[in-house]
């Protein structure tokens, strides 16, 4: 082995050193430096590992080397296959974008070469230093296939989700993960997220990922029949509001706001009363009306929310975006509630979206006229994706 | 990212300008990175300070960051760093009340003898958690008004606001309170900058 082989080895087991001794790590970073100053590069001060600028390149080199001649040759393979994980270490590391690493990592778990739990801390090390690794979110995933839902604390998942978007702007590698956690998490987190997307998008202003994932949290919350805290007196107030802008009616009481939004239903429900439909069925959908109302609850906070941070920051597009998205949420499930028919089936194939007819709902007509008033571009829009048509 | 860096108070003269007191939050940037970044924002906010006239209300932007900064005419001068997306208008609010506040905290004859170590200013961090969020600035609103935003003067870069035959790479290479760490990291992010680098 030459000088320079030995120098690396050195470092390359300092840096493991450090990784073995300190489980509660909780960045790396590379940290330039104009010239070797003559002593360790390798820097550890209160869990935050560093390495100085000027040895990555031999390291990852003398790194890169190491693995692949690791898997070339098949004795090696035999003998000692944990040798290679603190190459994999360093390389990964260095540069986390190098799928085929991370796939030996994924072969010596399943030889139980390497421990998950210490796994799922290394990947966790890596998005500290690349954010946007999809790489690494992609191996926690797989990760987490070997645990048991219950056993996952899932508060640190959307932890590492939160700094991870903080950190780096439209990071949708980040959200994309927290809409699987969505999926795999007991409800028990879900209104956190409301309380905690609402806070990111006041402090990310025009970074639209989190929009997104906000309103796919909103999709999801209906999806499950989600409500919560809504016999407060003003539980839903946002929509109340939003109703008593659109229309000439006043609204105050939560019937009052279901007979705007669902006049058939409500109807339908008094006639019914339960004579026919089964106990199970009827309970299930008066379920389904809070969350109804808890959404759209939420939707119009949304909005209101856009408007407001339009008037301290000037226009932006996520915002309008996000306020169109949540206009769309409330006038589709109305539509969908109230069973409104359809009178013309995809007349435009490209946006798969059909035309209902409107008339027949008093609130959806009171939203056409009053979003009528928000120019010319924004009723473009309104009768694409809404079905709203203007012409008459 | 709506956000404030830092805030300091400085002492302008003719030649000079001192600073008497800085809050910073730098959670947001990397644990190595952390001091370079310090040093950095106590040097752009000093090098505007000196280069801004009195009664002047300047807003420089620098890549994503913006520099606030108002020199009262008595040279009493405020320097706030934030996002460019944190509101021009509630920042320069905020400079003139924290400049309003220390010169009620400390009378003008006691600038000139003042400096870092014997200045007492609780109210500076407290301002800097508080103003993270603009929508506090509502109780300011008093005062916004007041404020004619026509008569900030906006720059697009540090370089603009410079004297003639200043150059900034010169300046930050000659610097004696820039540590040599803090240059190594102003080359390479220069570098990466321009092209890709393993940093």
């Amino acid at each position: 082995m030459d000088e320079n082989g030995v120098l690396c080895e050195k470092i390359i087991n300092d840096i493991n050193a450090v990784i073995e001794r300190d489980s509660d790590l909780s960045s790396f970073e590379i940290v330039p430096t104009i010239f070797n100053q003559n002593k360790s590069p390798v820097i550890h001060i209160e869990h935050n590992l560093g390495l100085e600028s000027w040895c990555v390149k031999w390291i990852y080199d003398y790194s890169h080397n190491k693995i692949v001649s690791s898997k070339t040759s098949k004795q090696q393979k035999h003998n000692n296959d944990t040798s290679v994980v603190k190459y994999l270490n360093v390389g990964l590391l260095i540069n986390p974008d190098v799928a085929s690493f991370w796939h030996m990592r994924r072969q010596l778990i399943e030889k139980n070469r390497l421990m998950v739990h210490q796994e799922c801390q290394f990947a966790k090390l890596v998005l500290s230093k690349k954010p946007k690794s999809s790489e690494a979110f992609s191996y926690r995933r797989w990760l987490f296939s070997f645990q048991s839902s219950e056993s996952i604390d899932w508060s640190v998942e959307i932890g590492i989700c939160d700094r991870c978007a903080d950190k780096s702007s439209s990071n949708y590698h980040a959200w994309s993960h927290r809409l699987w956690v969505l999926q795999k998490a007991p409800p028990s987190i879900l209104k956190s997220e409301i309380f905690l997307t609402e806070k990111f998008i006041k402090k990310h202003i025009s970074d639209y990922s989190c929009y997104h994932y906000r309103h796919s949290l909103l999709e999801h919350l209906f999806e499950q029949s989600f409500y919560c805290d809504i016999d407060n007196v003003d539980s839903f107030s946002s929509l109340k509001d939003f109703i008593n802008y659109c229309q000439v009616v006043t609204v105050s009481t939560t019937d009052e706001i279901l007979l705007t939004l669902l006049p058939k239903l409500t109807e339908a429900l008094n006639k019914n009363n339960g004579t026919k439909l089964s106990q199970r069925i009827l309970q299930q959908f008066q379920e389904k009306v809070k969350s109804f109302l808890y959404c759209c609850n939420l939707a119009a906070f949304d909005m209101k929310l856009c408007d407001e941070l339009k008037n301290l920051y000037g226009a932006r597009e996520s915002f309008e975006n996000h306020r169109r998205a949540s206009l769309k949420f409330i006038v589709d499930n109305i539509v969908k509630m109230n069973g409104i028919k359809v009178i013309d089936q995809c007349s435009s194939p490209v946006t798969k979206l059909c035309k209902y007819d409107y008339t027949e709902n008093e609130f959806l007509l009171a939203v056409k006229k009053s979003e009528a008033m928000l120019g010319e571009k924004h009723r473009q829009w309104c009768s694409l994706f809404l079905g709203f048509d203007f012409s008459a | 990212m709506v956000k404030l860096y830092a805030i300091s108070v400085f002492y302008r003269t003719e030649t000079d300008a001192r600073l008497l007191k800085t809050a910073s939050d730098l959670q947001s940037f990397s644990f190595f990175q952390r001091g370079a970044v310090q040093e950095f924002m106590g040097f752009a906010s000093k090098t505007i300070v000196e280069r801004t006239q009195p009664a002047m209300r300047q807003s420089v932007k620098q890549d994503a960051y913006m520099c606030h900064v108002y020199v009262r005419t008595d040279n009493l001068g405020g320097v706030l760093i934030a996002d460019h997306e944190y509101p021009q208008r509630v920042a320069h609010t905020l400079i003139t009340k924290v400049l309003d506040e220390y010169a009620a905290r400390y009378s003008s004859d006691q600038w000139p003898m003042q400096n870092e170590a014997t200045v007492d200013f609780p109210t500076l961090p407290a301002y800097l958690a508080k103003y993270q969020d603009p929508r506090e600035a509502d109780a300011l609103t008093k005062m916004q008004n007041d404020l004619d935003e026509t008569k900030i003067i906006l720059k697009n870069t540090i370089e603009a606001v410079l004297e003639r035959g200043e150059k900034l790479d010169d300046m930050i290479i000659k610097s004696e309170n820039l540590s040599i760490q803090s240059k190594a990291f102003y080359k390479t992010a220069k570098k990466t900058n321009s092209c890709c680098s393993f940093t």
